[in-house]
């Protein structure tokens, strides 16, 4: 594993200066630069004084960590500490170590470890060399999606990073926590995220309900500002995309990218104050390089949200000229900013908008886009238990439902005591549906029906096309 | 905020079954010793923090079963270590003579990038035992020096003699290894030129 790695850094430094002639000075400058404004929060953070975690003092040794629900540990192959949802990393570097030692003790084997189950504790192992993540959980999700879970923190460290330089750093033995100063946030929050996030597990992107003709307008003013600097124009408010025009047809944003890319965004409060330019690797779009990311919310007060993305470090006065014009032509557009504002208010929908009787809740996924759609929740799960125990439901039923990809099931009936859910996969779509557990059969498959055809209606409002 | 880098070594520690690898451990760690032998399983860990210089440096101990019906840990324990020690009872002529059989696996299981200079410390254990001893000073610290000079300190775990220093040194000579890395920033991702921009395209 190390042994390849002789030389292989500076092989790598020099063709990669070669190619881009980058002044080799500048290296560690540009660094220790990015990392001080991370650390001071000027890039990255909001405030001066990074807020101390919650249970940050919490170790092995304290009775409460243990009760903790779901851990999440991140670490170098070698055993090294880099992250810990709960407690100090560097407290629990043993606790680290033993994990590592654990999944290490089974590669000798030639073999992965995955998961193995300790008492009411599942552990589920994540191998992205050079890094481990672990979960060790006790709240009964299945094992593939809590590995999506550790894939999406493993995506945050790469859209920071990059994976060549996690590789080159690791392989340097350069402690990883020094670049990623700051970043645990970040971390928690997609770890919290992924955890109740219905587009998240449905692999897509959920999509702002808006009206199409308003939707096109804004689609027609992103595409009429293309230009060679600008890879992906992308609109959003919250984590809801309301548009995005591609450079190319060719690329490719996945729904990782995408939930990352938000994430970011949307823990940073400073990126609300003004114009920002930052770094991000985008890592199924290419995990080695950097994309150089304009950021500014045009209407703050309703969180939306412009994101440029370019090629070039350079280029930031060029898209903050690109991003006037696209303001301006929405302001001149009749109407447009005062609908859109409207629609960022009014665009959650109740199951009560779709009139179909008996229905309780549902998630819907266009397959070939990877958009999705779903109401917010309303009675009978208005508790934070009740919501909960809806998500853990649908995430059970997902991992059934596709547990094989040759062989997935087109359709799915599932009754239990608190609900009937049903579920058909068929052409471009994918259909979840929730109703009480004692509805007749024949109920549910007529309210399903009404469903689909609601959706099919609303389809130019739910999704971008 | 600048926070102060942070050091966290990975520090591996290796020799015959019984020369007292985790009583050093426990001595340094715990200050405690116990006269009752109880092999490691596998592999213990523990950690301790300590100054170096003006640097918190954080040691991840990794004590390992010299028994090698226990030896079965593969190539992860020894990745990314940054000292090795290694460890032989003053009073068994045989732990010593296998010290380079350790030193040798080590370097072969880890890889690292420049064996010659890697960062070993040589500790002689149960000094306490002085009547007993059949491996003298000079021929131990002759060894170390033909191995590159590797720091070498007599020590007794029961005692509590050189553990101390023996310990710091060994996050010494393993910090020198991490200093003077430069990283270089990863590419811009490079865009190719298209001869026709593309109609608008949406998803």
């Amino acid at each position: 594993m190390m042994n390849d790695s002789n030389n292989s850094d500076d092989n790598l430094s020099e063709e990669l200066n070669s190619k881009l002639n980058i002044p080799s000075a500048s290296y560690i400058e540009d660094i220790s630069q990015l990392l001080s404004n991370i650390e001071n929060g000027g890039v990255l953070g909001g405030v001066n004084n990074r807020p101390v975690r919650k249970h940050a003092n919490q170790d092995t040794t304290s009775p409460e960590w243990f009760k903790h629900k779901k851990h999440f540990f991140i670490f170098s192959q070698s055993g090294k500490p880099i992250y810990s949802r709960y407690g100090d990393e560097v407290a629990l570097n043993t606790f680290m170590a033993s994990l590592s030692a654990m999944s290490s003790f089974v590669e000798s084997q030639n073999d992965t470890l995955r998961y193995l189950v300790a008492g009411d504790f599942q552990f589920v192992f994540l191998h992205r060399p050079p890094l481990v993540l672990v979960c060790i959980t006790k709240t009964k999700e299945p094992n593939s999606i809590i590995a999506t879970q550790l894939e999406y923190a493993h995506s945050l460290i790469v859209s920071v990073l990059t994976q060549t330089t996690i590789k080159m750093c690791i392989e340097a033995k350069y402690d990883l926590r020094d670049l990623l100063g700051g970043t645990d946030k970040f971390i928690d929050s997609i770890i919290h995220t992924v955890d109740s996030d219905l587009s998240i597990l449905l692999n897509s992107v959920q999509c702002l309900k808006l009206n199409s003709n308003l939707r096109n307008s804004l689609t027609n003013i992103l595409s009429n500002h293309k230009s060679d600097q600008i890879l992906f124009s992308i609109l959003l408010s919250g984590n809801k995309l309301i548009s995005l025009v591609k450079q190319k047809k060719s690329f490719q944003l996945k729904p990782q990218d995408v939930h990352v890319l938000m994430n970011s965004v949307s823990s940073t409060s400073s990126f609300k104050e003004s114009e920002s330019w930052i770094p991000i690797c985008l890592p199924n779009f290419n995990d080695a390089s950097y994309l150089h990311l304009y950021i500014c919310y045009i209407y703050p007060d309703r969180d939306i949200c412009i994101l440029l993305f370019s090629a070039q470090a350079d280029a930031f006065y060029q898209l903050s000229e690109t991003k006037k014009a696209i303001l301006k032509d929405i302001e001149e557009t009749e109407g447009l900013a005062d609908e859109l504002k409207k629609a960022v208010q009014n665009h959650d929908y109740s199951i009560n908008q779709t009139e179909v009787p008996h229905l309780l809740h549902f998630i819907y996924k266009c397959r070939p886009t990877q958009f999705s759609t779903y109401p917010i929740y309303s009675p009978p799960y208005s508790s934070k238990p009740e919501k909960k125990r809806l998500f853990r439901l649908y995430q059970h039923i997902v991992n059934r439902v596709n547990s094989s990809p040759q062989k997935f099931h087109k359709y799915f009936y599932h009754t239990s005591q608190h609900e009937t859910v049903i579920v058909a996969i068929v052409g471009h779509h994918e259909l979840y549906a929730t109703f009480s557990p004692l509805e007749k059969k024949s109920t549910v498959f007529e309210s399903f029906t009404l469903l689909l055809q609601w959706i099919k209606d609303n389809e130019q409002n739910l999704f971008l096309n | 905020m600048a926070t102060k880098k942070k050091v966290l070594l990975k520090v591996i520690i290796l020799g015959d079954t019984g020369v007292g690898k985790t009583s050093l451990m426990n001595q340094y760690v715990n200050k405690k010793f116990s006269n009752q032998y109880k092999a490691t399983i596998g592999a213990d860990f523990l950690t301790k923090e300590l100054m170096v210089d003006d640097r918190v440096v954080t040691m991840q101990i990794w004590d390992t079963a010299g028994q090698e019906r226990f030896q079965s840990l593969g190539v992860a324990f020894y990745r990314g270590a940054d000292c090795c020690v290694l460890v032989y009872d003053v009073n068994v002529a045989k732990t010593f003579e296998n010290l380079d059989s350790w030193r040798d696996e080590f370097l072969i299981q880890a890889g690292p990038r420049d064996p010659d200079n890697f960062p070993f410390v040589v500790l002689g254990n149960k000094i306490d035992m002085e009547n007993q001893r059949v491996v003298s000073q000079k021929r131990a610290a002759s060894w170390c020096q033909s191995k590159g000079n590797i720091p070498y300190f007599e020590t007794s775990a029961k005692e509590a003699i050189n553990v101390e220093q023996a310990f710091q040194t060994i996050a010494r000579n393993a910090i020198k290894l991490d200093e003077g890395l430069v990283f270089p920033i990863p590419p811009g991702f490079q865009v190719q030129p298209e001869p026709t921009p593309a109609k608008t395209t949406c998803c």
